[in-house]
């Protein structure tokens, strides 16, 4: 199935791109698909979204289709959602 | 003959003088403004005169802040506003400036949670005082917001919020506002609100530190219920710090994107 992801900011940079499909197989999770994206874009894209367990990083806003995702990544995808990640900075 | 009397109009009679005015609408008044100046001497009033009558510490009654508030944001947007109710996570920089601009703006009652207390450090950009070093955020930014408007209501929250306790915090506000420092617990706010409200909008600071041109924060709608304000990209470091001018600026665009969703209009 083709997902769809967003990017901004320095998650964009590191993808090197704006958005973008990923096709991953049929029932993949949201972790499946944030793995995905690492394996495609190489370690900075990786260490930025993941850490070193795998684990979406704590500061990560993660939305499936506009909607905050538990960062869990239990959740199903199907195809056609479309997944945004941006990273927060501190300050406030 | 109709004059203005603190933004309401008044039936007056033909030869009324100011003073005579002053006497019977509040007598005592240290402080009479006329048509936008303070007057020392009395005059006859004409049409469409505006007068405000003051005495010095009375507080305006509630009716009174109203109406003035009316007049200049339309009844309309009063009436909107005054029934609303807005949450705001953390009181430093973002969300001490938030809950002042939405207490002057008339917002009817403000969710306040903060864990914290005023540290010397924090007044190079957040709204308090050198006399509420040491208080809770919560109560001291309360003390403010009540010397602007006695009339908004606060709910104070003096803790840490956690995934556990943000849907119970914030369970009834129409508006959920993250000012938080840290970029984790930005993250943690928004996940926990919005997996408990689901559609309440959500608006959020990232990327405001320094002193690079204002014009690069603004407003983005990143999803459904979510705005985040900022460049996205400018995090509190050594070198890049905190600063009121952009700080105030996100703040107040967050303010903005706050009342813009409380009347029904979206943003970014």
């Amino acid at each position: 199935m083709n997902i769809a992801f967003k990017y901004f900011a320095q998650v964009r940079q590191a993808a090197g791109a704006e958005s973008e499909q990923i096709e991953l197989p049929d029932g993949a999770n949201l972790a499946d698909a944030l793995a995905g994206a690492a394996a495609r874009h190489g370690p900075d894209f990786r260490k930025l979204v993941l850490d070193e367990f795998g684990v979406v990083r704590p500061s990560m806003l993660v939305l499936v289709n506009g909607v905050p995702a538990a960062r869990g990544g239990l959740r199903k995808l199907a195809e056609g959602d479309e997944v945004t990640l941006l990273s927060a900075v501190s300050g406030g | 003959m109709r004059v203005l009397v603190a933004e309401r109009e008044m039936d007056v009679e033909p030869g009324t003088t100011l003073f005579a005015l002053r006497d019977r609408v509040k007598p005592g008044a240290d402080v009479v403004v006329y048509n936008g100046a303070p007057a020392a001497a009395d005059r006859e009033l004409a049409e469409g005169d505006r007068a405000v009558f003051i005495r010095r510490g009375e507080a305006p009654s509630r009716e009174e802040l109203e109406a003035l508030m009316a007049a200049r944001h339309t009844p309309g947007v009063h009436e909107r506003v005054k029934r609303a109710a807005v949450g705001i996570a953390g009181l430093g920089g973002l969300g001490s400036a938030i809950a002042i601009a939405l207490a002057r703006v008339g917002v009817g009652r403000l969710v306040l949670a903060d864990f914290d207390v005023v540290e010397p450090s924090n007044l190079n950009r957040q709204q308090f005082f050198v006399d509420q070093l040491g208080l809770a955020k919560t109560e001291a930014l309360a003390g403010n917001l009540a010397r602007i408007n006695p009339y908004v209501r606060t709910e104070l929250h003096t803790v840490r919020l956690t995934p556990e306790n943000v849907p119970g915090i914030f369970r009834d506000v129409d508006v959920m506002v993250e000012a938080f420092d840290r970029a984790d617990q930005k993250a943690m706010l928004l996940e926990s609100f919005c997996a408990a409200f689901p559609e309440k909008p959500v608006v959020m600071a990232s990327g405001l530190a320094g002193h690079a041109s204002g014009n690069s924060v603004r407003v983005r709608r990143l999803g459904r219920t979510v705005h985040v304000v900022g460049d996205l990209e400018s995090a509190a470091e050594p070198g890049r710090g905190l600063m009121a001018p952009r700080v105030g600026i996100a703040a107040h665009m967050q303010a903005n994107t706050v009342l813009r969703l409380l009347l029904g209009e979206g943003e970014g």
